[in-house]
């Protein structure tokens, strides 16, 4: 019997051992990235890429026509540069010598075939061209050829996301391509794919010249917010976005560096404008104290916004409309005051900014309850019109300002993304006007109009929060929330 | 056995009075009213639990955290006692005859389809609130007494006094309204016996997000949100964890003390 | 023999049962596959289309009798989100869970097993089983996620998360998942035990002088050998799915998060395999429990 127990003991104690001795660090290799994302990789195949964090991954394989840079500006990629003479034909020049990464070189055949594809009925993005484009043609030796239906001078902005992509014509023979197999022209290849983990090496034959020196990335996947906060303390994990759960914590982050890149979003509290009267709802504008939600939400990473626009663009300020005195005049214009049921989802500390309108909006009377539902339900409820009052947000796919404001404010786009059922014949006909040139001060005009009958409530836009070790340099994220990986310098 | 039942009422009282007990301490401390001013703040006279993330008093919400809690599974409680009650008398009745089967059938299935799917579609149909939580804990819970309930039903048929009424010729629905006094006993207190569960299938249903609406606290909200501001906040966590724990124990040992084991 | 088949076919009927009791519930989810895909910005056109092309806009009767015959004939498709075999992927997931599952079973019925040997050779440590009885009321999730927390703060440079080439990555998790099957393992054993106390032939076998290990081993254990085992069937079917929790904290990619996944996106085909899988494997293990009863205790017969 003693034998029993001295002999259980033994193994007890190998077994602590063990799961001691299981997390010895890794040496990782020389400047290797060890990116950490919050949600899995679904696909490598651009047209299908469903998510934000999707595309920070398939950002780092290819690259379309043109692309963001730091400062949001839009700058060539493959195509070297483009011209148009009536924002209708657009002729973008191919850039020669490009190598995808199997060594193949790049030609206008498959710039043409990738596009015919982004267009086609497997693409996830095809809506964002929908019954624009009227024809695609190539003209050798290197011009490639959009034709418009309707001539609109804001069309880059379409196509500055990776996502809209350049890939290989032999694709279509390749048939694990996204699941296994990725072929790209970006400063990046793809070498291992498992459940969990994505491997890149720099690509040698990138056809620009880069100032980092990134030799490998690894794109981890942790699920959970705090377990990945943790690798990244205990250095297993370099770099990360912080989440919005987890940032109050930005006050205890020792030797790891923040850097802060505003991208293109919007949060919001949004209302079914054709239910709830005007006066409710400029009654709430003004009763929002902005400031407050963002420091105690999103620990001052939410810039305060009263426009539907992103602060992201130079022309938009910091605005607070903040305001009591005019909330209580408008509230008295109200003649019935409905049951109001604000709708969050769980995401993005929503049910916390719930928590702090309902608290703000006692200040002119109004008794809000909450209602707390899973964030696809939420979607589905806001476009089904069951819900008059929610709280959600849009990251924008456009980078610049007019197909954003068309988007959320046309007529035509009710339910989606047109949330709120806003029907104005005078702001229709201003938003179409947008596409044509020479229209600067219709923006300011739109958004005066906006404020004046809010079918949302603009709260902030979020800045991403990118967290890494000290010794990871030159990090820049742009307005896409892609991050430009192929600058980092790590220092050792 | 009129001493057990006098036990078990007494249980049930005390329950239901420590709940409002629980409800009305924290409503005096104030458990809603948000200062942002006051965010996380450390334990002091003022807040003995600290602050939490919005400048709301801990110890209020964690004591009108448990009064929910403990509500809810009293509530859900009663309900699967008398879905329970309903379902396994008919098994125990019609054992191995049509009803039993079906009842046996449909039981079978509802365990193998997952959890999650259940409650996701229970939670996204019916809007969540405190009234829903109580539903669907409660639905979660009855096949367990069920089962306690059918084969005390079946052993009960067999026994004595039953067949001398059968002899004597009193009619069917007199015996079984005998019968229901000696059933009623072990399905409660093996209810009672599985409150601690229920607690936790609250704690669950909030750490999926659904459940106690904002601001209302509950002892799974308060918990998990501790837990993400752990490393700036210990004090918006631990409270709440040890007061689930001493809480479980107390009932743990109550339980076993009553012998409501089966 | 017949007892066999009889329970096979009970089986398939379940496993019928549940694909309709699935596809109802599942179809009772308001929220839609096309709009998840797509995101919320795409206009509404868009999301018709795609659920023309995934078959979705066709009546539920209609879905669901194609669903039927393809499970008839065994025909899984692809995912919806990921465009994955479905059936390969459920198996890859299901026996990374297995991993965990498997390792927690053999803690637990060790870890019962002493704490019950120690308690009936020494009385005076009853406590400890007692103690461990507490375990049956800490839910998985608040343990194993305090205990993470824990780790984080006051160990930050150690990493917790499942490295599949190192297989040692799987004790801690299966640990923490472990302590609701200790609890109830040794709550069960031991009132076998304390039954058994009570009996005749126990009492006869003390006083005819036989040791205390034969009786624990060949009396004690023997007899609670079917509530054992009962239990661990009871333990198997509750850990599959609570593993969600070990998954998401630790990393492992099992089936409880692709069960999360595929109800919250909406992945039909997903989750029709999984629940498929899930079902054969319960029948098959209660098949074989059932067999092993009757084998251990003759005195149990199906007849």
């Amino acid at each position: 019997m003693k034998r029993k127990i001295i002999f259980s003991i033994i193994i007890a104690v190998i077994l602590i051992a063990a799961i001691f001795f299981s997390y010895k660090t890794q040496k990782t290799q020389s400047r290797e990235l060890i990116y950490a994302l919050p949600d899995d990789v679904i696909t490598l195949d651009p047209i299908k890429n469903p998510n934000i964090y999707n595309g920070q991954v398939i950002s780092q394989i290819y690259e379309g026509l043109v692309k963001l840079d730091e400062n949001n500006r839009i700058v060539p990629a493959l195509a070297e540069s483009w011209t148009t003479e009536d924002f209708k034909v657009w002729k973008f020049k191919i850039r020669k010598n490009v190598l995808f990464h199997d060594g193949t070189k790049l030609n206008l055949k498959d710039v043409l075939f990738s596009f015919q594809r982004i267009l086609s009925k497997d693409s996830n993005h095809a809506w964002l061209f929908a019954g624009l484009v009227k024809d695609m043609r190539i003209e050798e030796p290197d011009i490639f050829i959009i034709e418009l239906n309707k001539p609109e001078k804001y069309f880059l902005s379409r196509i500055t996301a990776n996502w809209i992509a350049v890939v290989p014509e032999k694709i279509k023979d390749i048939p694990n391509f996204g699941t296994e197999i990725a072929i790209g022209t970006g400063p990046f290849k793809l070498i291992k794919k498992t459940d969990t983990e994505i491997t890149l090496i720099r690509n040698e034959n990138y056809w620009r010249k880069t100032k980092g020196n990134v030799s490998t990335i690894k794109f981890v996947v942790i699920k959970n917010d705090q377990v990945r906060l943790s690798e990244l303390k205990s250095s297993k994990v370099n770099i990360m976005e912080l989440p919005l759960s987890l940032s109050q914590n930005l006050r205890d982050l020792n030797d790891l560096k923040i850097s802060t890149f505003p991208t293109f979003n919007v949060h919001f509290i949004g209302f079914n404008a054709k239910e709830l009267d005007q006066h409710l709802r400029r009654a709430i504008n003004f009763a929002i104290n902005r400031k407050e939600i963002s420091e105690a939400a999103t620990a001052n990473l939410g810039v305060i916004n009263s426009t539907p626009l992103p602060t992201t663009f130079k022309d938009v300020k910091e605005e607070d409309v903040f305001n009591l005195d005019e909330a209580k005049k408008e509230i008295s214009l109200v003649k019935s005051i409905p049951k109001l049921e604000l709708m969050v989802s769980d995401k993005n500390n929503a049910p916390i900014i719930a928590e702090i309108v309902q608290n703000q909006l006692k200040k002119i009377n109004l008794d809000i309850s909450i209602k707390q539902v899973e964030f696809n339900t939420l979607i589905e409820n806001i476009i089904k019109g069951q819900t008059n009052f929610f709280i959600a947000w849009f990251s924008y796919m456009f980078s610049s300002p007019e197909p954003i404001l068309f988007d959320v404010l046309h007529s035509s786009k009710i339910p989606a993304p047109n949330f709120w059922k806003f029907e104005d014949k005078e702001m229709d006909k201003m938003l179409e006007k947008l596409s044509e040139p020479n229209t600067e001060n219709l923006i300011p005009q739109i958004i005066s109009k906006f404020q004046s009958n809010p079918p949302f409530v603009p709260l902030f836009t979020l800045k991403t929060a990118l967290i890494h070790s000290n010794f990871i340099k030159n990090v820049y994220m742009n307005g896409h929330s892609i991050p430009l990986l192929e600058e980092i310098i790590i220092e050792k | 056995m009129l001493r057990k039942y006098f036990n078990l009422f007494i249980f049930i009282i005390i329950l239901i009075s420590t709940s409002y007990l629980f409800l009305n301490i924290g409503k005096i401390f104030d458990p809603f009213s948000i200062n942002l001013n006051a965010r996380y703040q450390k334990p002091s006279l003022n807040h003995p639990f600290g602050t939490d993330y919005l400048g709301r008093d801990l110890f209020a919400r964690t004591m009108y955290a448990i009064g929910i809690s403990l509500k809810i599974s009293i509530i859900a409680l009663f309900i699967s006692f008398i879905l329970s009650f309903i379902f396994g008398s008919i098994s125990g009745f019609f054992h191995n005859k049509f009803p039993d089967k079906i009842i046996s059938w449909i039981y079978d299935i509802l365990i193998t389809v997952p959890l999650i799917l259940i409650l996701s579609a229970a939670l996204s149909v019916l809007k969540p609130s405190i009234e829903i939580t109580y539903l669907i804990v409660g639905l979660l819970i009855w096949p367990i007494p069920a089962r306690l309930i059918k084969g005390e039903i079946i052993q009960i048929k067999n026994s004595t006094f039953i067949l001398a009424d059968k002899a004597l010729g009193i009619p069917k629905y007199l015996t079984i309204l005998k019968s229901f006094p000696l059933i009623f006993y072990p399905a409660l207190s093996n209810l009672l016996f599985n409150l601690p569960e229920l607690i936790t299938l609250e704690i669950g249903i909030s750490f999926l997000g659904f459940g106690v609406q904002p601001p209302n606290p509950s002892l799974g909200k308060l918990i998990f949100q501790g837990i993400l501001d752990a490393n700036i906040a210990w004090w918006e966590a631990l409270f709440p964890v040890l007061v689930l724990i001493i809480l479980m124990i107390l009932i743990f040992i109550f339980t076993q003390k009553l012998k409501f084991k089966y | 023999m017949e007892f066999i088949i009889k329970k096979f076919f009970y089986s398939i009927s379940l496993v019928f049962g549940t694909f309709t009791l699935t596809f109802i519930i599942f179809n009772l989810i308001p929220t839609n596959p096309a709009r998840i895909i797509l995101g919320p910005n795409a206009p509404q056109e868009a999301v018709i289309e795609l659920e023309r092309k995934l078959g979705l806009d066709k009546p539920l009767y209609i879905q669901f009798i194609n669903e039927f015959k393809d499970t008839f004939k065994f025909k899984f498709k692809k995912s919806i989100i990921s465009e994955k075999d479905v059936l390969k992927e459920v198996i890859k997931r299901f026996i990374n869970s297995f991993k965990v599952i498997f390792l927690t079973l053999i803690f637990s019925i060790f870890i019962s097993y002493f704490l019950n040997l120690i308690s009936f050779y020494h009385p005076k440590f009853k406590f400890i089983v007692n103690i461990t009885k507490i375990g049956i009321i800490l839910p998985t999730f608040v343990s194993s996620i305090s205990i993470i927390t824990l780790i984080a703060i006051f160990f930050p440079k150690i990493s917790i998360r499942y490295n599949p080439e190192n297989f040692l990555t799987l004790i801690l998790p299966a640990l923490i998942l472990s302590f609701y099957p200790i609890a109830f393992l040794t709550h069960v054993f031991n009132k076998k035990i304390n039954e058994i106390t009570k009996s005749t032939y126990f009492k006869s076998a003390v006083s005819l002088g036989f040791s205390k290990n034969y009786i624990f081993h060949k009396i004690c254990f023997k007899a609670s050998l079917v509530s054992l085992l009962s239990s661990l069937v009871n333990i198997l079917s509750v850990a599959f799915f609570s593993t969600i929790i070990i998954e998401i904290v630790f990393t492992i990619p099992g089936i409880g998060l692709l069960l999360f996944d595929s109800v919250i996106k909406k992945d039909f085909p997903m989750l029709k395999a999984i629940v498929f899988i899930n079902a054969l494997f319960f029948i098959t293990i209660n098949l074989i429990a059932e067999i092993l009863y009757s084998k251990i205790d003759p005195r149990i017969n199906y007849a």
